[in-house]
């Protein structure tokens, strides 16, 4: 069976074609990282307008390079949320449209669900079943938190960020520090041979009093980041010049320690709570090398298994989509074969 | 020969479908009351009305505004994604043109202007010649200050507008008095829509890019400084 993925939820443009949930017969992603730079950060009309001019060119592209004509299409799956409004609706008409000229399946896909299939892509990863129940930290510029995955389709959420993300405190850092955007990839740059005790930024939420509570979770799993780069503007203000002198590694990579204190120091926790046997850590910021291995390291004090999704399907990609659509197929009898999806922004886990 | 027709660029989302010049099958609804992903319930109630699939459609026609942003993308990606299967035509023309075009064969006058609401204190502009329909300025659609845009019309020019309700009351009565104004909102059709791409695709000329006509800059702020 070949399903055919399509994401556009935020900049990334990205087609896939799916033979199973671990084949990947073609991935093509169209990068709006260009056209955002110049803002910063993603500018959602920008997003937009990249998707309607891309993403035709980019499914037929999908299919060349899977080598099928659409006959050759079974399914179609596609991001439904969370996400840009008016970028998630480009992808959504488009699936919408080719499910119904190809009178096949559509399957809406929750883009984070998505992100925990990135770590069984590849074809010598293990299957998400033999290896649940597992904990995954799930890091990008839109999202971070800590999900404990029971099975396929059974999640549950553990801890979130309580303001920004780790890859938005990241953009934010590398802003202030003059780097550009987008941070991740820039910071960790800048970070290397940096003493990451140079300056001791803020770690976010403090340990709190037993069962005390955060947005609804339990408040020792969740992050919060926005007050390092509040500490980081007040440390260059303090400090002018810093960020363009010999002190610029030692900054990045005291900031970079900061944000994956954190993620580390949750991860340790709900590891320990939680009593599973692998972790997995997926999203944009995964591709992170001193995350890694960090994790790695985590990994093996704890004695757990580490899942890291392969460096092309960290960041946004249709191959996790269409992947996580896998889990849902064959539809049952009776069950609606094209449903009108919507987008849904705000759409988070369970 | 058979058209399937999408246009969304205003309150009123309309889909047609014509065999050869016979209109066959229509679906309207108010993008104000439903989102426009109901394009996608109705499409099929459309298609099953004129008795086609889709892959027995031949052409698409898509209106690609001035109007809505978000309706115009689901459109001309929906007509996309509709037609690349099968490798049919998909022709863009202008919603406004289209609604020109609707304005003449019903009142006609010596000029017809199309106008619209382009927000930030601005409205989006298109002059058309009443007896050729070809439209006048050179720039195509503009978007000119709210204030300003009677005053640029010829006399007796025909105005209509999907957004007219809410323009008449930002409308300078004092610029108004040498042309006509409407007394509702017109929406473009469909049909018109396929109408004028069929003319223009049965005239050998290229569609228009698909995609929306944007009279804002992505990013209303200057880029900050490298």
């Amino acid at each position: 069976m070949n399903v055919l993925g399509i994401e556009t939820s935020c900049d990334e443009t990205a087609v896939a074609v799916l033979a199973d949930a671990q084949r990947i017969l073609s991935n093509v992603v169209f990068s709006q990282i260009a056209r955002h730079r110049p803002y910063g950060g993603v500018v959602p009309e920008i997003a937009s307008r990249c998707h309607v001019e891309e993403l035709p060119g980019l499914l037929r592209a999908a299919l060349e390079q899977a080598r099928l004509g659409w006959d050759g299409i079974d399914a179609v799956a596609v991001t439904q949320g969370p996400g840009l409004a008016s970028a998630l609706l480009v992808g959504l008409s488009a699936a919408q449209a080719l499910a119904l000229r190809l009178d096949k399946p559509l399957l809406g896909v929750n883009h984070l669900e998505a992100h925990l299939y990135s770590l069984f892509l590849d074809a010598s990863a293990p299957r998400l079943e033999a290896v649940a129940p597992f904990i995954v930290l799930l890091v990008s510029g839109g999202h971070t938190g800590l999900i404990r995955v029971e099975g396929p389709g059974r999640y549950r959420l553990l801890g979130q960020t309580l303001d920004d993300a780790a890859g938005e405190a990241l953009d934010k850092g590398a802003k202030l520090l003059g780097l550009g955007y987008p941070g991740g990839p820039l910071v960790e740059r800048a970070a290397a041979g940096g003493d990451p005790e140079f300056v001791s930024f803020p770690r976010g939420l403090t340990q709190g009093q037993p069962g005390e509570r955060a947005g609804g979770l339990d408040r020792d799993l969740c992050f919060s980041y926005s007050g390092l780069k509040t500490a980081l503007l007040y440390y260059l203000k303090n400090h002018p010049g810093a960020a363009a002198g010999p002190d610029l590694p030692h900054l990045a990579a005291s900031y970079q320690a900061a944000v994956f204190d954190a993620l580390v120091e949750r991860t340790a926790r709900a590891i320990a709570r939680e009593g599973v046997r692998a972790v997995g850590c997926a999203g944009g910021v995964s591709i992170n090398k001193t995350l890694r291995a960090r994790l790695a390291r985590l990994a093996e004090q704890t004695g757990v298994r580490l899942l890291l999704a392969p460096p092309p399907y960290c960041t946004d990609n249709a191959a996790m989509v269409a992947a996580a659509a896998f889990r849902r197929l064959p539809l049952p009898a009776g069950a609606e074969q094209r449903p009108t999806l919507d987008a849904q922004p705000d759409l988070g886990f369970g | 020969m058979i058209t399937l027709a999408l246009e969304m660029s205003s309150a009123q989302n309309d889909l047609a479908v014509l065999a050869d010049d016979r209109l066959t099958a229509r679906q309207t609804w108010s993008a104000r009351d439903f989102h426009h992903t109901q394009l996608f319930e109705l499409l099929p109630l459309l298609l099953r009305d004129a008795g086609v699939e889709p892959a027995a459609i031949d052409f698409f026609a898509v209106g690609r505004g001035p109007g809505s942003f978000s309706g115009l993308r689901v459109a001309i990606t929906a007509a996309q994604a509709l037609a690349l299967p099968g490798g049919q035509p998909v022709f863009a023309v202008s919603s406004g043109a289209a609604l020109a075009q609707q304005t003449i064969a019903e009142s006609p006058a010596p000029a017809i202007a199309v106008i619209g609401d382009a927000r930030r204190g601005t409205i989006w502009l298109g002059l058309f010649d009443g007896p050729t329909g070809h439209m006048i300025d050179p720039d195509g659609w503009t978007a000119v200050p709210l204030s300003q845009w009677g005053a640029r019309l010829p006399a007796n020019t025909r105005v209509v507008s999907p957004d007219w309700h809410r323009l008449s009351a930002f409308w300078p009565a004092a610029q108004a008095s040498h042309i006509i104004t409407p007394t509702s909102d017109t929406y473009p059709t469909a049909e018109a829509v396929a109408r004028l791409a069929l003319a223009r695709h049965a005239r050998g000329e290229a569609s228009e890019p698909l995609t929306p006509i944007y009279l804002h800059p992505a990013v209303a702020a200057p880029r900050p400084a490298p």
